[in-house]
């Protein structure tokens, strides 16, 4: 280690990057909290003082409570779904043998993961159409039952659970094949000739494993499913019908850049934080427990 | 491909594994590829014939006509320059600040390091959006409104992952070799530049390339930024087009634009694909 | 002259583009200094370089008034494009015109600062001049005229005639009532096994239907009203194609897609839409007038969007009124009707074929759009556009729901 030559080049070194995330990162969380409590009014340019009021009439708003409860299922459903899911496809690739095969897999599952939101949103538009789109011109072919897709407020939020789960398991996907791809080879064979089964092999040497890696996949994904989901949202539904498929982040952006509410938004902001913050804190501990260190 | 198999028992059923294993993965490609696919057939379809389609995915008759269209309808060129423009920036922007600080946070050591990467680390696990209003707030004010300025620097501020991402990789250049190259009289920029970087290409290639695809899809901030039609990314510029009501539905120039708009993202890809890979294998993310 | 006119234009696109252009360069170069030709922003949403509105534009440019006119489209909806001016003015960059609905005149003056015309003097009111009583009336807010009457539209019945014909239906005898409509589409739907009908889900449709049947949304006072039995009928009939299963709710865009594919039998849209569905579609559109409910006096409603001047300084604000000026002008106003918006000035200009229906309603005697009141109107209105989806969703009943709509929009207009 350059322990003593580069104290000082070190600190040279990280203060970009410690100037920036405390500048456009930090502070904005700080500064939030403070908004929070203020009504901003674009048109004078004040800021006039609130108190808690911005707080309380967000909890009384009924299109917050949806937004609450949306986002519990959303979470609920695709944090899940986009770890089990990608992490079978990986298991399954493991077992392919010819190398090209198993990049083109990987490459096509990955490539949801570099489309636009906006390109997703037109491409599932097109799909979703209930009179001359894909999926029910198909589904009549085969004679199921069309559907409202996006319009139905019972299934506008599967339908963007759906594209926003197509948009970001290949992301998952290669962190895991990449991971079990990267046990080492003695620990496999060691357990094969032990005789263990590939669902045994699977459950006791591969997955505790590769746990690090599905820790940090479970808490990224978590802020993938509060954050990304609001492109898929403002592409297909805009929230609607009468935000049934709108979530937290979705509520926030309504609030403070249609409505120009920035004090509620920023009080909604505030929320999401301690949100994010127990949902993260909860994984940690409960990680803490079962995650393999090498 | 073999069908001999030496170490188990029942040849048959193996097979029968494997090819079931085959068939699981290759359906789950024809989910996952099968809407670009139709966005593709889709762009290359006269408009006139967009509604009448059968379920084929070969274009009837295939017409470059909505490429054309696209550029006469909105102002795509532009579109395609702004993104261009924004994505590289924010890439060599995250790549300018993450190298050097994941070179120190990987070789060196100094009062509050760790501290100070928990810092950095931490940004991974807050939602930008709670930063939004005072960055705007702040973009507003400081009249970086409706300028690509105004949406790279704030973003470039998200680089947690990169630092994260390439002090693992940096770790595996030998520390002797930085010592062979201090007591040669180099200095640490130099050991960064001469030694470190060389033998970590992949590492920075792959994240450069994730950084521009992760840039080239930005959607929100950009949306709330840029404001003049010939200032939009092809990103935000896309959904103005999309939800076009008032006029038009033209959904043969639509897909033709959502077509250049994932061109370049998957040209680099394509190309990247075996560094991105490798990366993420040798990043040891654990 | 014509020829010329047209040459004229297509130098003016590209020049315009030129324009734009170095507009945006101007900006991202921080705000240079401005030259004596004053530059404005017209902000609007409507799309692509051959819409009337852009020619408008160019035209205006092409008289080399010493103002450039540069055409800005923002997003496609009327809230779009107010959330978006909103932003303009956050950062001390208002647009100089803006084109904004009726229905949130009120919050053009209260919240994003519309100029009243006649504090520029002779030239507003010479301008305002022009247009018909009538539709003063719709951009006078509390006394003040919040900008100039430029677009006048009313939801009329769209009619695919092949789908009329091949029913065995005379596309010359559309229905004057829900109630027969209502039939007709049954019997054809029947026949064709085809999506017959759609409706908008929104705010704009339902106040037809409450309206015909004799109720109002908000009252002269601007307190909500919707909840009345009138409204509450009107509703029901708005409904009712859906539990006939004549209509399927679909989105707005869907429901333009599936019309122009040929796939719907009729929709109630706009008349502003007709050449654009038209430029789209492959087979003979007809437009009727909306029906109306029976035994009920028809009392259509109307819609659209007027030229509001946003800009602070005077300078803009000067050049913003040239524009209005020659907006004005039976030349602009001619250009403009391409759009099938109604005519709305004063000048005797040609009805333009395909919209006698829009007309004849028109001169059957409209009533304004809802305006939604203060600085929270277009929170009042997504409020109330809530309820209506909740209620075509059938999520809850009609006077449930109406009553759920008067309660969260009297919230927010206090």
């Amino acid at each position: 280690m350059f322990a003593l030559q580069g104290r000082y080049a070190a600190w040279l070194f990280v203060a970009p990057a410690i100037l920036l995330v405390a500048v456009f990162i930090y502070l904005p969380m700080v500064l939030n909290v403070g908004v929070s409590f203020y009504d901003w009014s674009v048109l004078r340019n004040e800021f006039t003082w609130k108190g808690v009021e911005n707080y309380l009439s967000t909890l009384d708003n009924i299109d917050f409570r949806s937004a609450f409860a949306n986002t519990a299922i959303y979470l609920a459903v695709l944090v899940p779904a986009q770890i089990a899911l990608p992490l079978l496809l990986a298991f399954l690739m493991l077992r392919v043998r010819n190398r090209l095969l198993v990049r083109a897999y990987r490459a096509a599952y990955f490539i949801p993961t570099i489309v636009s939101f906006s390109i997703a949103g037109v491409v599932w538009l097109w799909m979703f159409n209930p009179i001359v789109g894909f999926l029910n011109t198909f589904f009549e072919a085969i004679g199921l039952q069309s559907h409202r897709w996006l319009n139905d407020p019972d299934m506008a939020l599967w339908c963007v659970a759906a594209v926003a789960f197509w948009k970001g398991f290949g992301l998952n996907l290669i962190l895991y094949a990449a991971a079990l791809v990267g046990i080492p080879r003695e620990v496999v064979e060691a357990a094969d000739l032990d005789g263990a089964g590939p669902w045994t092999r699977a459950l006791r040497i591969e997955i505790p494993m590769i746990s690090p890696t599905l820790f940090f996949t479970g808490v990224t994904t978590v802020l993938i499913v509060m954050d990304e989901i609001v492109g898929v949202v403002d592409v297909l539904t805009e929230g609607g019908p009468y935000n049934s498929s709108s979530n937290l982040v979705y509520y926030l952006y309504d609030r403070a850049f249609r409505q120009f509410n920035f004090g509620e938004a920023a009080a909604v902001a505030t929320l999401i934080i301690a949100i994010v913050a127990v949902a993260t804190w909860l994984q940690f501990r409960a990680f803490e427990r079962y995650v393999h260190y090498q | 491909m073999s069908t001999t198999s030496k170490q188990r028992k029942g040849a048959a059923l193996h097979l029968a594994s494997r090819v079931a294993i085959h068939v699981a993965l290759f359906a789950a490609v024809v989910v996952t590829l099968f809407p670009l696919l139709w966005m593709f057939t889709t762009a290359f379809t006269p408009n006139e014939l967009t509604f009448r389609r059968n379920l084929g995915l070969l274009p009837a008759q295939p017409t470059i006509a909505n490429f054309v269209a696209a550029f006469q309808i909105q102002p795509v060129a532009y579109w395609l320059l702004n993104s261009v423009i924004t994505s590289v920036a924010i890439a060599a922007g995250k790549m300018l600040v993450a190298i050097p600080a994941a070179f120190a946070f990987a070789h060196f050591r100094f009062r509050g390091r760790d501290w100070l990467f928990a810092v950095i680390v931490g940004t991974m696990t807050i939602p930008y959006v709670v930063t939004l209003i005072p960055t705007y707030i702040a973009i507003v004010r400081l009249d970086l409104y409706n300028t690509l300025a105004g949406v790279i620097i704030p973003s470039i501020a998200f680089c947690g992952f990169a630092i994260f991402f390439l002090r693992q990789s940096f770790k595996v250049v030998p520390t002797e070799l930085l010592e062979a190259g201090v007591i040669d009289g180099a200095g640490p920029l130099c050991a960064l530049v001469s030694i470190v970087i060389p033998n970590t290409l992949p590492a920075i290639a792959s994240l450069s390339v994730l950084s521009f695809l992760s840039a080239w899809n930005l959607y929100l901030w950009p949306h709330l930024i840029l404001n003049d039609a010939n200032m939009k990314t092809l990103s935000i510029g896309l959904k103005l087009f999309a939800t076009n009501q008032e006029q038009l539905q033209q959904w043969g120039p639509l897909m033709a634009t959502a077509v250049l708009g994932l061109l370049p993202a998957l040209a680099i890809f394509a190309f990247a694909q075996r560094y991105v890979m490798d990366a993420f294998v040798h990043s040891g993310i654990k | 002259m014509t020829g010329m006119k047209n040459s004229k234009i297509k130098i003016g696109r590209r020049a315009a583009l030129g324009m734009g252009v170095s507009t945006a360069a101007v900006m991202v170069a921080g705000g240079a200094a401005r030259s004596a030709n004053a530059s404005i922003d017209i902000v609007h949403f409507f799309s692509g370089a051959d819409h009337p509105m852009e020619l408008v534009i160019k035209a205006f440019n092409a008289k080399n008034l010493g103002v450039t006119a540069v055409s800005r489209q923002e997003g496609t909806t009327y809230e779009a494009i107010t959330q978006k001016a909103m932003a303009g003015i956050a950062a001390g960059r208002p647009p100089a015109v803006m084109t904004t609905g009726w229905k949130l005149a009120s919050f053009a003056k209260h919240t994003l600062g519309a100029q009243d015309l006649r504090q520029f003097g002779a030239d507003g009111g010479a301008i305002i001049d022009n247009y018909k009583e009538s539709v003063v009336k719709l951009v006078t807010i509390e006394g003040s005229i919040v900008g100039i009457p430029w677009a006048l539209s009313t939801p009329v019945l769209y009619i695919n005639t092949e789908h009329w014909k091949a029913a065995g239906l005379d596309p010359a005898a559309i229905p004057t009532t829900i109630e027969d409509l209502y039939a007709k589409l049954g019997q054809m739907q029947q026949k064709t096994n085809k999506a017959v009908l759609a409706y908008e889900v929104n705010e704009w449709e339902p106040q037809a239907f409450i309206q015909n049947a004799g109720g109002d949304v908000l009252d002269g006072a601007g307190k909500p009203v919707m909840d009345s039995a009138a409204a509450v009928y009107g509703m029901q009939k708005f409904v009712e194609a859906k539990t006939r299963k004549l209509w399927n709710p679909i989105g707005l865009s869907e429901m333009l897609t599936a019309f122009q594919a040929g796939a719907l039998s009729a929709m109630v849209t706009s008349s502003a839409r007709l050449s654009g569905v038209k430029a789209q579609s492959a087979f003979e559109i007809k437009l009727a007038k909306m029906p109306g409910l029976e035994g009920r006096p028809r009392r259509m409603n109307s819609g659209g969007n007027f030229l509001s001047i946003l800009a602070r300084n005077k300078e803009q604000q000067a050049a913003a009124v040239q524009f209005l000026k020659f907006c004005a002008t039976p030349e602009a106003m001619k250009i403009w009707l391409g759009t099938g918006y109604l005519n709305t000035t004063k000048h005797d200009l040609p009805i333009p074929a395909g919209q006698e229906a829009a007309y004849a309603q028109l001169a059957d005697g409209l009533t304004p759009e809802t305006v939604w009141p203060g600085a929270r109107g277009l929170e009042a209105l997504k409020a109330h556009i809530d309820w209506i989806s909740r209620i075509v969703n059938g999520s809850v009943s009609v006077p449930d729901g109406l009553k759920g709509s008067k309660e969260a929009v009297a919230k927010l207009l206090v």
